[in-house]
């Protein structure tokens, strides 16, 4: 028997991006093992140099529409897009990594292995064309993540965190992977394309093995999205992982996941759009609530991120709920201006708990702008951002929501895209207290004596610059983003 | 299409039904007489000298981690080596790519000294 392997529809170019960040990976395995230890900044430097080569690997794709392996993965301006979010992610990621990981005596080459391993599966992820696809990307990206979750390995917390993530994680893909499994069942189609055909047919709308499969489908993709009512895991997981590893993981697994959320609603089930809005409209008004309400009473800021974050995927999730590219480009100019505040955010924790724990306390943080102006001044920025106060990225990033929502309920002529927005609309007011809070308490004069000044580190005083630039230019400019964003929200199968 | 399973839906219940009847029928036939022979784990084995939770070795752990690898190797390899002749050389690079990654795990789990025993 011959098989036909030019019938597979082999094309590197179209998972080049994953091949340069996997290849990078090994070499970084190898090159730990021979390297010593007090040389491995080269392996931060062979990540970058990785992660540059996959945001420039990824250009390309821009524009086309390639699918490739049998139509499991797909090379579009989608994939672009959040490969160069992703990309940037991990390269600001890797470049504040060596002096946190030092002085927390950390310092492993395995963590560069496992970040890359998890930009690997999360690019995947965001081109991933099939059940089969996502489910590896899904798995790759959290099997790293696990481990770097519990990376601190001597300490309980980062411990803690890890086994949560690893059994909440586990039991959230078995979601997932039921629900493929129903979908397969109801349609006899794994990839995107085979289901698109199915579910535009019209008896789709009634096959309740092909609807508790979506469902079961957006189980998991919502944990990976620590979208409530399934994002328990985010606070503890937030908490108690090495502060390095949640501002990567806070950006770039909600991006991916948000990524596979976008693809599956609204490039594959359109037509399916008046069945999955209530679930999904749903999960938004539940995210926006609890995250916003939530993170009132959190006097640890790691904490109080990951319930900002959980409110922050109600509010991406707004623009996929009218199941149109419109909305979906609104979600990820979204993506990206959550990724820079978010990340600009978590860093200056990182660069304020560099020494210990204890540092995300509130308190700790009080009287910051006289003792570290820059750091205090860049998380400002962030928090006016995270906010939504102009003119900050961040309030382009819901206005375009908003927006979307409203052009929803005017051309549909129906009153069910009011009651997220107006949900989302309020506790945007309630988030300017918790925010806003950071800033003041920063503001406040401090208890004891101004203590001695300690540097940021050039690497992270550059990763802090660029982010507060980009968080207010890109607030300043929102066109040119947004235009790449409406591009990349064409997704065609 | 649903009735094609009634057959087996039979079968489930006399599985069931089978085990109850298993469980309980011969005590109550027969009365119930524990004795120290048949309480033990393995009543015709070896006779346990301690208890079996103890703490053991955690190399015990990574032997055990390292076979799970390499045997899903040989998984993959089974039924490559069946169409192998079909693939051609596509199948013998693919493969050898697969392998070569595998070999440098091995590689990083000896120099990590993992492969030592008991030092």
């Amino acid at each position: 028997m011959i098989v036909n392997v030019n019938a597979i529809g082999i094309d590197y170019t179209t998972i080049l991006p994953e091949l340069v960040v996997t290849g990078t990976a090994i070499l970084v395995l190898i090159l730990d093992l021979f390297i010593p230890a007090d040389r491995r900044r080269i392996l931060a430097l062979v990540a970058i140099l990785g992660l540059l080569g996959a945001l420039v690997a990824s250009i390309p794709l821009w524009g086309h529409n390639k699918f490739a392996f049998g139509d499991t993965v797909v090379g579009d301006s989608f994939a672009a897009f959040f490969n160069v979010i992703l990309a940037l992610t991990s390269i600001l990621t890797v470049l504040i990594s060596p002096r946190f990981l030092r002085a927390r005596q950390l310092d492993y080459g395995e963590y560069y292995v496992l970040i890359l391993a998890a930009t690997a599966g999360m690019m995947l992820l965001a081109a991933a064309t099939s059940l089969m696809t996502i489910f590896l990307g899904i798995e790759l990206l959290s099997l790293a993540l696990y481990v770097l979750s519990g990376f601190a390995r001597t300490q309980l917390r980062s411990q803690e965190s890890a086994l949560k993530y690893l059994l909440l994680g586990g039991f959230a893909t078995g979601f997932l992977l039921y629900g493929m499994a129903l979908i397969y069942g109801a349609t006899g189609a794994t990839t995107l394309r085979g289901l698109a055909l199915v579910a535009g047919s019209p008896t789709a709308g009634g096959n309740a093995l092909l609807l508790l499969g979506i469902g079961f489908l957006s189980v998991g993709l919502a944990f990976k999205a620590s979208a409530a009512p399934f994002h328990m895991w985010t606070p503890d997981v937030y908490e108690g992982a090495p502060t390095i590893v949640t501002t990567f993981m806070s950006v770039a697994t909600k991006a991916a996941a948000f990524a596979a959320v976008g693809r599956v609603f609204v490039a594959v089930f359109p037509a399916l759009q008046y069945r999955w809005y209530v679930p999904l409209a749903l999960i938004a008004v539940f995210s926006l609530f609890i995250g916003n309400l939530v993170a009132i009473v959190q006097d640890n800021l790691k904490r109080m991120l990951a319930y900002s974050g959980i409110a922050h995927a109600g509010f991406i999730l707004l623009g996929v709920l009218p199941g149109t590219p419109d909305g979906l480009a609104s979600t990820l100019f979204y993506i990206a201006a959550y990724a820079v505040m978010n990340f600009g955010a978590f860093a200056v924790v990182t660069s304020v708990g560099a020494r210990g724990e204890e540092t995300a306390n509130i308190n700790y943080w009080r009287g910051l702008f006289y003792r570290r102006p820059f750091l205090a001044t860049t998380m400002t920025i962030f928090m006016l951002s995270l906010a939504g106060i102009p003119p900050t990225v961040g309030f382009f990033a819901k206005l375009f929501v908003f927006r979307s929502l409203v052009v929803a309920a005017q051309t549909a002529n129906s009153g069910q895209f009011w009651a997220p927005l107006i949900v989302a609309i309020v506790m945007t007011v309630v988030s300017f207290y918790y925010y806003l809070r950071v800033v003041v308490v920063m503001l406040m004069t401090p208890e004891g004596e101004v203590t001695e000044r300690e540097p940021v580190g050039a690497s992270m005083g550059t990763v802090l610059a660029i982010s507060a630039a980009a968080t207010v230019i890109l607030g300043l400019f929102p066109g040119v983003i947004f235009d790449w964003a409406s591009t990349a929200a064409g997704v065609h199968l | 299409m649903l009735s094609d399973y009634f057959p087996l839906l039979i079968f489930l219940a006399a599985i069931f039904v089978f085990g109850l009847i298993a469980l309980f029928f011969p005590p109550w036939l027969a009365g119930a007489r524990t004795t120290t022979a048949k309480a033990l784990p393995y009543e015709s084995g070896i006779v346990p000298r301690t208890t079996a939770r103890r703490r053991f070795a955690v190399s015990f752990y990574l032997t055990a981690m390292l076979f799970i690898i390499f045997d899903v190797e040989a998984i993959f390899i089974y039924p490559w080596a069946v169409i192998l002749k079909g693939l051609r050389w596509f199948g013998i690079a693919e493969m050898a790519v697969f392998v070569g990654i595998l070999l440098i795990a091995l590689i990083y789990v000896w120099k990590k000294g993992a492969l030592e025993w008991g030092s």
